[in-house]
């Protein structure tokens, strides 16, 4: 069973998990990942029952995907135990168990020196143990392998965690309007803005969020790369929409309405003076064919029952009629991304894990530790990976001896 | 502006074939002279990236023609630093060749300056794409020296000499820096996502193809780590893996559409 476990666990195993989790992926470039089902079935006729029963639609959620997932994690578990054994053994051991190891090289009378001049050029400390000198440097860089493959158990769980858990809705709302979550938190729209920069648009919505308990955040402006962030809430701009609308103001007594105008209709009170509203209609600037398009409004102004001829009209302009301003509303929305997270600093979990998985590469790479026994008869090269130092020093040695 | 682009091509190109000609010759003067001719070019090529980086009032890595310039770009940082700190002077023509590669496949791609769109528009912007092009040239570079492993080889060189030892280290260490930045890129690039797209992870195919890519190189270390494959299997593995980062880079803008479509 033992020999079972720990060839299920081994880096041979790992690697074939990898591999196939590496196979898997590019296999999934071949289709378009995610849409709908017709989608395939039209583009790709004759693949698709294949398609559909190997749920290669969405390779990355289809059962084997996950299970192959779930075997790497379980490894990487594995292995960030086996890890941890080892780096806790080699960095309280090591320099004692050089200490016991046999010369490897000889060393001729003298050379003991140079040996100590390199390893305090290479900022080596110096241990003496019986009639054995350790040098040695780089000892935390035991742990970078444990560091290493936790983090990635740490990056993937969170990952998941933060793939999962929050709660993603798309909300539509028109600037000076707010909407309300399902736990209570209203999120208000003050105003709506497209900015045209080298024909480049960049939406932005200056939004306030109140929390149930009826705290609120400060008005804040979101738009692509800055999300807005209260509480568990983050909003992020995500899209716009185009809804007429208008407001209409009496003269004689301030009377304010609200009309949407998702179809022609003649808004009148009377039925004989009003306005007559036909669409709208996008147009481009003359001047700047790449700028973004202007939304305008088709109108037909009515006095008892005598029809004007049609006139466009651009959002924000007033026209008054009878006893009634009707002013024409800007008819862009953003649409927003509400993001709910389980618990505020979700996310810094899993930033915080792919910080640590830095670090322990750091500690891989770049701080291999390095163990060098020696007495004045010869000296041995400990540590991992010591064939390449050992072959530098007799070079080096050979050369000083040489110059001599 | 452009002909410095294409004078820095051209001396790459020139100092290819100069140290093609040296090595044939066996003219020490004339791989000197190739070196002169490709510090030049790394001259006119630094001098134009400066120049479209003052005119775009942006770090120019924007677009396929900006990546592949910037990439090509840090080949001679890493060939000179290597050059000079280790004395290794075989490694200009490998290095040449793959600067006029990615030189020669940046001349193919459309090359005006566009306005940064509002979505690239972020802090992390100049890391994400910097390290990127790092990455890749450290992985390229990696290749170069475990080619030249191979080839020493083949010639006879025993693999547990001093010499044959450095090399293969050099590989790994490079590759280690390569690995080191690319998972740099990863980790920028899913905060970066969650900011702009609200997920640290789409499974885009830009980002499907750096985990293949990543992976690859995973598995290089664990393989190098159980020291049951020879310095000349190491080597042969970290050329073979070229395509992979070589695809990242420009076969996923080129072949599959997805959000890291930028140009």
């Amino acid at each position: 069973m033992k020999k079972v476990l720990g060839r299920l666990f081994s880096m041979k195993a790992a690697n074939l998990l990898l591999a196939l989790v590496a196979l898997l992926c590019g296999l999934s470039s071949l289709i378009p990942q995610g849409r709908e089902l017709p989608f395939y079935a039209e583009n790709y006729p004759r693949a698709y029952t294949l398609i559909y029963r190997t749920h290669f639609y969405d390779v990355f959620s289809s059962w084997y995907f996950v299970l192959l997932m779930g075997l790497l994690c379980l490894s990487l578990l594995v292995c960030s135990v086996r890890m941890f054994q080892r780096a806790l053994k080699s960095s309280r051991e090591d320099v004692q168990k050089a200490a016991a190891l046999p010369n490897a090289e000889r060393l001729e009378p003298g050379q003991l020196e140079q040996l100590r001049r390199w390893a305090a050029s290479r900022r080596c400390r110096e241990e003496q143990i019986g009639e054995s000198f350790v040098f040695h440097k780089n000892r935390v860089g035991y742990w970078g392998l444990f560091l290493l493959h936790i983090s990635v158990l740490l990056v993937v769980l969170f990952g998941v965690f933060a793939l999962a858990m929050p709660k993603v809705t798309d909300l539509d709302c028109r600037p000076g309007e707010s909407v309300s979550l399902e736990d209570g938190t209203e999120i208000a729209v003050k105003s709506f803005s497209m900015n045209n920069d080298s024909g480049q648009l960049d939406y932005a919505s200056r939004i306030q969020i109140i929390l149930p308990d009826g705290q609120r955040s400060p008005v804040q402006e979101v738009k692509v790369n800055y999300p807005m962030t209260f509480g568990k809430v983050k909003v992020f701009q995500w899209t716009y929409g185009v809804s007429p609308a208008v407001m209409t103001r009496s003269k004689l007594d301030g009377t304010v309405q609200f009309f949407d105008l998702d179809r022609p209709a003649f808004l009148s009170e009377d039925g004989l003076t009003g306005v007559q509203y036909l669409g709208t209609f996008e147009a481009e600037d003359q001047d700047d064919p790449a700028a973004e398009k202007t939304v305008f409004y088709q109108v037909r102004l009515v006095s008892n029952g005598v029809s004007m001829p049609d006139m466009s009209v651009t959002p924000g302009e007033t026209v008054t009629v009878g006893d009634w301003e009707f002013i024409f509303q800007d008819p862009y929305y953003p649409g927003l991304r509400v993001k709910e997270m389980p618990f505020p600093y979700a996310n810094s979990l899993l930033e915080a894990a792919m910080m640590l998985l830095l670090l322990g590469m750091f500690l891989c790479f770049y701080l291999r530790p390095v163990v060098v026994r020696a007495d004045e008869t010869g000296y041995t090269v400990a540590g991992p990976r010591p064939d390449k130092l050992r072959l530098e020093l007799r070079k080096l040695l050979q050369k000083e001896e040489e110059s001599k | 502006m452009k002909t410095l682009f294409f004078i820095s091509l051209g001396l790459y190109g020139a100092a290819l074939l100069t140290q093609l000609a040296g090595a044939l010759l066996k003219k020490e003067n004339v791989k000197k002279g190739a070196w002169a001719l490709y510090l030049l070019g790394f001259g006119a090529h630094l001098a134009y990236f400066v120049w479209r980086g003052v005119a775009a009032q942006r770090l120019p890595l924007a677009s396929q023609f900006e990546f592949a310039c910037g990439f090509a770009l840090c080949i001679p940082v890493v060939l000179v630093l290597l050059r000079n700190r280790m004395d290794l002077n075989w490694i200009a023509a490998a290095g040449m060749g793959a600067t006029v590669l990615i030189q020669g496949y940046a001349a193919f791609q459309r090359m005006e300056i566009t306005a940064l769109m509002p979505a690239l528009r972020s802090f992390w912007f100049n890391y994400h794409i910097g390290a990127a092009a790092l990455s890749y040239s450290a992985f390229l570079v990696a290749a170069c020296v475990a080619g030249r492993y191979v080839y020493q080889f083949r010639r006879g060189e025993p693999g547990d000499s001093l010499k044959m030892l450095q090399l293969e280290d050099l590989s790994f260490r490079l590759t280690a820096l390569g690995y080191l930045l690319l998972t740099t890129v990863i980790v920028i690039g899913a905060v970066w996502a969650e900011a702009a797209w609200s997920a640290y992870w789409t499974w885009d195919p830009k980002e499907v193809w750096a985990l293949i890519t990543w992976i690859i190189y995973t598995v290089y270390f664990h393989i190098r780590a159980r020291k049951q494959k020879d310095g000349y299997w190491l080597c042969w593995y970290v050329i073979l893996a070229v395509p992979a980062f070589l695809f990242t880079f420009a076969g996923v803008n080129k072949l599959i559409p997805g959000l890291h479509s930028y140009g």
